[in-house]
């Protein structure tokens, strides 16, 4: 009893001294621009000061990403009306809850760090990865930082000082970070490391990066001796070479995620580094994974018992000592988490990656970390400014109360720090989070909604021919309506689909161009019995214009599709390119095709790793199949299997608008690994295994007379099983500014695959043929020199059989003997094909510049994310072709078939194009020139010579869209099946998007366009004995959006 | 290992399939054989059917006559231009090949140019050819060797079906100054 007073005693009076700050003094004592920030140090631990008032550290990691947008999106390049709107909306936030500094990466203006200081009481700690996510060395980009490099080290420390300089003496700046969790990204290759033994590599790295943070430290000492200063690790590992290294470091900051307790992290801090600690990162995802829903409640738990912790190891509770605050991860979720590059508008639940600390949704054999789900926050649909509101979660209201407590209070005694925690119950939090995100609940929870209305009128006035045979245009107008809505069902939270219908009222009689997708509702003639006709509506006026759904599973996602796309799995294992990507923008509209249609289901827990993808037709053309891939990680090699089967023949012509291949089936095993900085694909095919014991005839030239005195020799032949293998080899090497790749493959006659869809390297476009019968060698190199990029590319490859030549055949009556024709082979009638594959030698040469790598040119996306004052590239192709190919089969405007029996002849083809976008202000442009000879898709011996440009300009509301193509082919694929041109054809259109107040939350545009063109003797509706070969038509649009 | 394993057991598969033989010149279709016609499927050479590509006795399955040899074939066996233009039906149906395909199959009726089993087999199938040009190409013409003249194929194919003992088509009716055959 006596000695637990006496105890008592002992405390409390070092609270007192401690307030009066009797031997508290500061460790380093130092002025500042603002209020001074010092790490004050006794026996008992450490506390940092503002302006000598002792102050728990209440971070937060912060950032503003809408939903839709992912790491690029850059916050802080947007008007300054639009951030300090956000910013008033968040701090105020922020500052109620309690918290007092955010994390943020360098990249926030230092007017910006001041603002949210001044405004709201709220400081910065201005954080530099140091090249965690790569750096700019030299002007290329390095993803793998090799932190032994001297030249990277001394670039990686010229930036980091820069920004030392630029945020000395701002207000509001509270600590400088460096780092994030940077040992657990020590990945780069080189041949010295790679001699060391396995065990040794990684620390062997941890030393060149943690010299280099020390030598850093030291650096920003010498500039700004004022901020205090601190890394951020990943948890506690290689303490002794942070302790041997990170001399001038003030506080030691990690990024832990432990569970609800950190157990010793505390003391070993104390014990092995003597510094104060603060979290960079901690916290709790708010979704249950094995029971798969939100769990706010949960995620507030974990919060509040890591905060009492942290304030039991707070100065002086009789702890460790050592703990100053944290920095909670994170604000709001971050609904580009998870793949980073897909599914930005979806809310993912994919856990991907395991922790047994946190034991309520654990499973020993799958993910219970959801990466989308760590804000305390959640996040609503983006309101009509761009920006969007916060739903806070249990978490904010329960932390909002704990930091209600000033652990540096005289009471703050470890007894009430407890009680004041155990008194705060999440759960009874619940109806609070609820009720502030009623609306998007109710949303949430509805069974069936309509989700979007889109309404296209449009009026179109037009001067066109109908027929060759026409004397004369005709002239006339006529309006068209179209409606598209789109309804979502979500019976549970695990299954959501949407379905959107398109209803057509009038269909435009009067366009020039033949096929567009309201057409399908074209009104057809009736002849009646009494020879009278009669007009009905086309049969398709309602239709369903695609779906999709999604259904989570404890044992996998199924996605399914129609008509809404899928990506590729080249980055997943397929090397051959069995599941291609589908996404065919407005072609299957212009075409009416209904494609794709399938499903996908991703294994998760025992199945991970295992991926299907069934249907009708997955991409456009297929048979209907299965597919199954199984992708692993085996030590230093992946490997990915793939079984495709075709269980039936697809119907060719003009439903599905392709050529159906024979029923097929596809195995391929690959395999990827590295040596040092040189990545290793290999890839053994086994293909097209239903057409052994097939018939095919091939030629020989002969230095004879031949067949029919054609001087080639036919032999016939059938395919046999080596026919039906196929193996690939790549290398890519990357060092430096430098990166290149090589490659080599042999397909037998009928080991048919699919085409590499992946971006490697740079936006090459050549790339290996799809199809079997060849062998093929491809090698590039890119070389960066600050923000250019030059990278040439030579592909050459040869078909094992060659085309068939045209040999008109006869019938010898005197001999009886029949010669038939030879000609070349079309895929109704032949094994293989030389198409793709034909004999060629070509190059490319791409040259770019791109001054902002992070919105990488080749992306998809590009168009829209790039961020340049100006980003560019030139790309020229020449193919030389000695030799001709074999057949193809066109399409008629009705989607009918038609077999060529002939082809073009062999000719050398080249493509030059010029492709720029650039943003000055609010005027962004994206604009293209191309200039080429090439031959037609089907079999006319007229080589094209066509140019053409096109430009997008998008400024606020307004938008404008302009093209011309000179002696080019027609807006359809069966235009250049029959080799049919126009002297000129151009597009020129204006919109602007209109604020509909009435309507609420719409968007609604208003516009015209112009489209023309002129005919001559290659034109379809060609004719000489008319004055005026040319037609055109205007329309006027509007397109309201709900 | 189990890499290895699959490996392994696709190169036995392998080598239990066929070994690869040297391909054979190919010198023409000698059709002197070619005499008595064995029909494998009823509905060989009658529109739509595309079953006499897959009758082995069949020597333009792979490879059909064009536009100029069809009609020297007409010098060889019933069975050989039968053949020819049956499977030139297939691949472009036109009244012009269905008519001659079913000429041909009356000829082999007539000239009991195959198994005597067969022949009210391939009476029906010559039926059933003239009916098709009736009824699937009504309008269809052929042309005189001059390659100018041109002369409506339904009325003979009606005269053919007639002669045959076979129904005309409903709609049609055989009138009696209907042309012959040059």
């Amino acid at each position: 009893m006596v000695a637990w007073i006496m105890r008592s005693f002992v405390r409390s009076y070092m609270h007192f001294v401690f307030m009066f700050g009797l031997f508290a003094g500061p460790m380093d004592a130092s002025a500042q621009a603002g209020p001074r920030i010092a790490v004050h140090q006794d026996e008992q631990g450490f506390y940092v000061s503002i302006d000598e008032e002792p102050t728990l550290i209440r971070g937060m990691n912060w950032g503003y990403v809408p939903i839709g947008q992912n790491y690029s999106y850059d916050f802080w390049a947007k008007p300054k009306p639009f951030i300090q709107k956000v910013l008033d909306k968040e701090m105020a936030l922020l500052r109620a809850m309690g918290v007092n500094a955010i994390r943020q990466y360098v990249g926030i203006p230092p007017e910006w760090v001041t603002y949210i200081y001044e405004k709201f009481g709220i400081y910065t700690m201005v954080n530099h990865t140091v090249g965690r996510y790569g750096f700019l060395i030299d002007g290329a980009w390095v993803p793998r930082i090799n932190y032994a490099d001297e030249k990277t080290r001394a670039t990686i420390k010229a930036d980091v000082l820069k920004y030392a300089e630029m945020y000395k003496d701002v207000p509001g700046v509270m600590m400088w970070l460096l780092g994030n969790e940077n040992n657990y990204g020590l990945e780069w290759q080189s041949f010295e490391i790679e001699n060391l033994p396995k065990d040794e590599q990684h620390r062997a790295r941890a030393v060149h990066l943690y010299s280099m943070m020390g030598e850093i430290l030291s650096a920003i000492k010498s500039i700004d001796g004022d901020t205090l200063l601190a890394i951020a690790n990943g948890d506690l590992q290689y303490l002794d070479l942070v302790k041997k290294h990170c001399v001038h470091m003030d506080v030691f900051g990690s990024n832990v995620y432990r569970g609800i307790s950190s157990r010793d992290l505390f003391d070993r801090v104390r014990d092995e580094l003597g510094v104060p600690f603060v979290y960079t990162e901690f916290g709790a995802d708010a979704y249950d994974a094995k029971a798969m829903r939100e769990d706010g409640a949960t995620q507030a738990k974990y919060l509040l018992g890591q905060w009492q912790e942290i304030y039991e190891h707070t100065y002086p509770h009789g702890k460790s000592g050592v703990a100053v605050g944290g920095f909670i991860f994170q604000w709001s979720d971050g609904w580009w988490k998870y793949k980073q590059e897909e599914n930005l508008s979806v809310h993912d639940t994919t856990a991907s990656w395991s922790n047994g600390g946190y034991p309520e949704d654990w499973m020993p054999d799958g993910n219970n970390m959801n990466e989308e789900w760590f804000g305390i926050n959640g996040k609503t649909a983006n309101n009509d400014d761009g920006t969007f509101d916060v739903q806070p979660r249990e978490a904010y209201f329960a932390l909002q109360k704990a930091f209600a407590l000033n652990p540096y209070d005289m009471d703050a005694t470890p007894d009430k720090i407890e009680t004041h925690f155990a008194a705060i119950n999440p759960t009874l939090l619940t109806p609070l989070s609820m009720a502030y995100r009623a609306d998007a609940k109710a949303k949430e929870l509805s069974k069936a909604y309509l989700s979007d209305v889109r309404f296209l009128m449009s009026v179109h006035g037009s001067n066109r021919t109908d027929a060759p045979s026409d004397t004369s245009n005709i002239t006339s107008l006529d309006h068209m309506q179209s409606l598209y809505s789109t309804f979502t069902v979500q019976p549970s939270k695990k299954l959501r689909a949407n379905a959107t219908l398109n209803v057509i009222g009038n269909v435009a009689q009067n366009r020039i161009d033949e096929l567009f997708y309201e057409n399908r509702a074209q009104a057809l003639e009736l002849q009646l019995a009494d020879g009278t006709t009669r007009s009905i509506q086309g049969g398709e006026q309602i239709k369903l214009y695609n779906a999709e759904f999604e259904w989570e599973t404890p044992w996998g996602q199924t996605t399914g599709y129609f008509r809404t796309g899928h990506f590729h799995w080249g980055y997943e294992g397929d090397l051959f390119g069995f599941y291609p990507e589908a996404f065919y923008g407005p072609n299957i509209d212009i075409y009416n095709v209904d494609v794709p249609i399938g499903i996908e289901i991703e294994g998760k827990q025992a199945l991970e790793g295992l991926s299907i993808a069934a249907g009708p037709q997955v991409f456009w053309g297929a048979n209907p199949m299965v597919m199954a891939k199984y992708f692993r990680s085996l030590g230093a090699v992946d490997v990915a299997v793939l079984h495709r089967e075709d269980v039936a023949q697809m119907a060719s012509g003009a439903q599905t608008r392709a050529v159906a291949e024979p029923r097929t089936r596809r195995t391929a095993l690959n395999v990827y690994s590295h040596m040092g900085p040189l990545n290793i694909e290999w890839g053994g095919l086994w293909s097209g295994s239903d057409k052994l014991g097939w018939d095919y005839i091939s030629a020989r030239p002969t230095g004879g007379r031949g067949y029919l005195d054609s001087g080639y020799l036919i032999l016939e032949d059938k395919i046999y099983w080596l026919d039906t293998l196929g193996t690939k080899l790549r290398l890519e090497y990357k060092e430096g500014p430098v990166s290149m790749h090589a490659q080599g493959g042999y397909k037998g006659l009928v080991a048919d695959a699919g085409i590499d869809q992946r971006i490697n390297i740079t936006g090459w476009q050549l790339k290996e043929p799809a199809s079997g019968n060849n062998y093929h060698a491809l090698a590039g190199a890119a070389w960066r020199f600050g923000f250019f990029e030059l990278a040439p590319q030579v592909l050459y490859q040869k078909p094992l059989e060659a085309p068939l030549p045209t040999i008109e055949g006869l019938y010898s009556a005197a001999t009886n003997v029949f010669y038939p024709d030879i000609t070349p082979r079309d895929r109704l009638n032949s094994p293989f094909l030389v198409l793709d594959n034909r004999e060629m030698l070509a190059a490319e040469l791409l040259f770019s510049f791109d001054p902002t790598p992070g919105s990488w040119m080749w992306m998809w996306d590009n168009p829209l994310k790039e961020d340049a004052h100006l980003a560019y590239h030139v790309r020229a192709i020449y193919r030389h072709q000695p030799t001709t190919r074999d057949a193809t089969i066109g399409f008629a405007a009705d989607g009918s078939l038609n077999r060529f029996h002939a082809s073009p002849p062999a000719q050398d083809v080249w493509d030059l194009g010029v492709g720029a976008i650039s943003n000055n202000g609010a005027l962004k442009t994206i604009s293209n020139i191309y200039v080429g000879e090439n031959q037609t898709s089907g079999f006319d011996d007229r080589l094209i010579f066509r140019y053409g440009a096109d430009i997008e300009a998008i400024y606020g509301k307004f938008r404008a869209q302009a093209w011309v193509k000179f002696n080019d082919w027609g807006p359809f694929d069966y235009y250049r099946d029959y080799n049919l041109t126009f002297p000129f054809q151009g597009f020129l259109s204006g919109s602007y998007e209109l604020p509909v107040e009435e309507f609420g939350d719409t968007t609604s545009r208003i516009g015209i366009s112009a489209y023309g063109r002129t005919f001559d003797a290659y034109s379809p509706k060609f004719n000489a004995l008319r004055s005026v070969n040319e037609e055109y038509e205007i329309q006027t649009f509007w397109e309201l959006g709900l | 290992m189990r890499v290895m394993m699959a490996l392994f057991a696709m190169l036995l598969w392998g080598g239990a399939c066929e070994a690869p033989g040297p391909a054979e010149y190919f010198y023409g279709h000698d059709l002197s054989e070619l005499q008595l016609y064995t029909p494998v499927d009823d509905s060989e050479g009658v529109h739509p059917s595309d079953s006499v590509l897959d009758n082995p006795q069949n020597p333009f399955s792979q490879i059909q006559p064009n536009n100029t040899n069809k009609w020297d074939l007409e010098a060889s066996s019933r069975t050989v231009a039968f053949f020819g233009w049956a499977s030139l039906l297939v691949f472009e149906p036109t009244g012009e090949h269905q008519f001659y395909a079913a000429l041909n199959l009356k000829s082999i009726y007539q000239k009991e140019e195959c198994e005597p089993d067969d022949l009210d087999r391939i009476k029906q199938m010559a039926i059933r050819g003239f009916q098709a040009v009736l009824t699937d190409f009504p309008g269809s013409v052929s042309y005189l060797a001059d390659g100018e003249t041109s002369f409506f194929l339904a009325p003979l194919a009606a005269q053919n079906l007639s002669e045959l003992g076979g129904e005309l088509p409903a709609g049609y009716e055989l009138e009696p100054n209907a042309e012959e055959v040059p």
